[in-house]
């Protein structure tokens, strides 16, 4: 094969032709022939002691490398899977806890109804279904609309010619924050809405919407992309005065600017989760002529009405 | 068949002890592995022609993860490191596979 005449066709490929033909070392083949010469056969023995300790050697090499190559990621990826199942755990366990107090919590409504007819006092069985409503323990409906905002569309940040490339490459500006939500949510307070809840969690009185993280937590839950925020207020003004005030403007400028996906839908019905009540430890009604004069602020914006709903639902 | 048990004993004794690796030298254990599993086939294939030795098989393998060893360092040094690894790679495995093929010549017939 190598005894070729001149002018092979395949002569500028003879590192590769080489290396597929003869891959063996030539130097078994060397050295089994002065083997043959000096009269012994061409193999040794396959079981010397050399090569037993070099196979053994061999093994534990292919052994190591697997283990030290491999374990870093498997790892991470058991420490990965064990604390996604621990929040998995906890948020079963948070969701039975829920399903729990919302039980106990009618129990306790169809008890304290049964309480305040048995002393035939209707007017407080009257009363306190109008603070339940106005604290927001308890589901509405009403006309109102939904606000969906969405994160922008994964390639709209080339697109978009306002968009600083150098701040977009260390924060992601297409992503709606925590505070987007806030301003938005107050644009809708600000409009005249009663009741809003983000993703399903109603915005009582010790509501907050808070990112930790990537996320944004509503009242201490994180939610998930898209945030569909639904409204409960006048049919005729509500959409109207959101589009004029603050927060309709931002959310225009954050779609117009960053192309951050943001829907407006006008519903004849709304339904808004009613939110466990939680109760108050520390803060106590105050039995001043003061407390008398805040009730006659105007109901339905939440700077002054959040104060005056605690102060009353405590017992 | 000596040699056989051997390597299984040498590969349980690596997983059950699984000996810590020292950081900067665990980019050369692939590139180990490769130039291992390339002697090993050799003196597979050298036994089934009939002419295996055993000081070529050790000096083989030893020459072999030395020098893919120190092509590779040498390739860290110069910030080649990753492509002169996909070039050693390239050249044991075919020399792998062209062995894997004769032995299965001289095993199967086909």
């Amino acid at each position: 094969m190598s005894a070729t005449p001149r002018g092979r066709p395949d002569a500028s490929m003879t590192l590769i032709t080489e290396m597929m033909q003869r891959p063996l070392d030539p130097g078994y083949a060397a050295a089994a022939e002065s083997r043959q010469k000096a009269g012994l056969p061409p193999a040794t023995s396959h079981h010397g002691p050399l090569l037993v300790i070099f196979a053994v050697l061999i093994g534990a090499l292919l052994a190591t490398s697997a283990m030290a190559l491999r374990t870093p990621t498997t790892a991470t990826g058991q420490i990965k899977s064990a604390l996604v199942g621990r929040i998995e755990a906890s948020r079963a366990h948070a969701d039975a806890q829920t399903r729990f107090i919302a039980g106990l919590s009618s129990e306790i409504n169809a008890a304290q109804a049964t309480a305040l007819g048995q002393q035939s006092q209707g007017g407080l069985a009257t009363e306190l279904a109008g603070l339940e409503i106005a604290a927001g323990t308890v589901s509405v409906i009403g006309p109102g609309m939904v606000i969906t905002v969405d994160d922008a569309p994964a390639d709209v940040g080339s697109k978009n010619p306002n968009a600083d490339p150098q701040k977009a490459a260390g924060v992601d500006l297409g992503k709606v924050r925590d505070a987007d939500l806030q301003i938005i949510v107050n644009g809708l307070w600000m409009a005249g809405a009663e009741a809003i809840s983000v993703n399903g969690h109603r915005l009582t009185a010790r509501a907050a919407i808070r990112s930790a993280g990537e996320a944004i937590l509503v009242n201490y839950r994180s939610l998930v992309r898209p945030y569909a925020i639904t409204a409960i207020g006048d049919p005729g003004s509500l959409s109207v005065e959101f589009a004029d005030n603050a927060g309709g403007s931002y959310l225009q400028s954050l779609k117009v600017n960053y192309g951050i996906r943001g829907d407006i839908q006008t519903r004849d019905s709304v339904v808004i989760p009613g939110e466990p009540a939680l109760s108050l430890l520390a803060a106590k009604p105050v039995q001043s002529s003061v407390t008398k004069e805040t009730p006659a602020t105007t109901f339905g914006r939440t700077p002054s009405t959040t104060p005056q709903q605690t102060t009353e639902t405590s017992p | 068949m000596i040699p056989a048990l051997g390597l299984i004993v040498g590969l349980a004794v690596g997983l059950f002890l699984h000996p810590a690796v020292p950081l900067p030298l665990q980019p050369y254990l692939p590139i180990a592995v490769i130039a291992a599993l390339d002697a090993v086939f050799g003196g597979v294939r050298a036994v089934l022609d009939g002419i295996f030795n055993d000081k070529v098989f050790v000096v083989s393998f030893l020459s072999n993860v030395v020098v893919a060893a120190f092509i590779v360092f040498l390739g860290d040094q110069l910030g080649v490191g990753s492509q002169l690894s996909t070039g050693v790679v390239v050249v044991l495995g075919i020399r792998i596979f062209s062995n894997v093929a004769s032995i299965r010549r001289h095993l199967f017939r086909a």
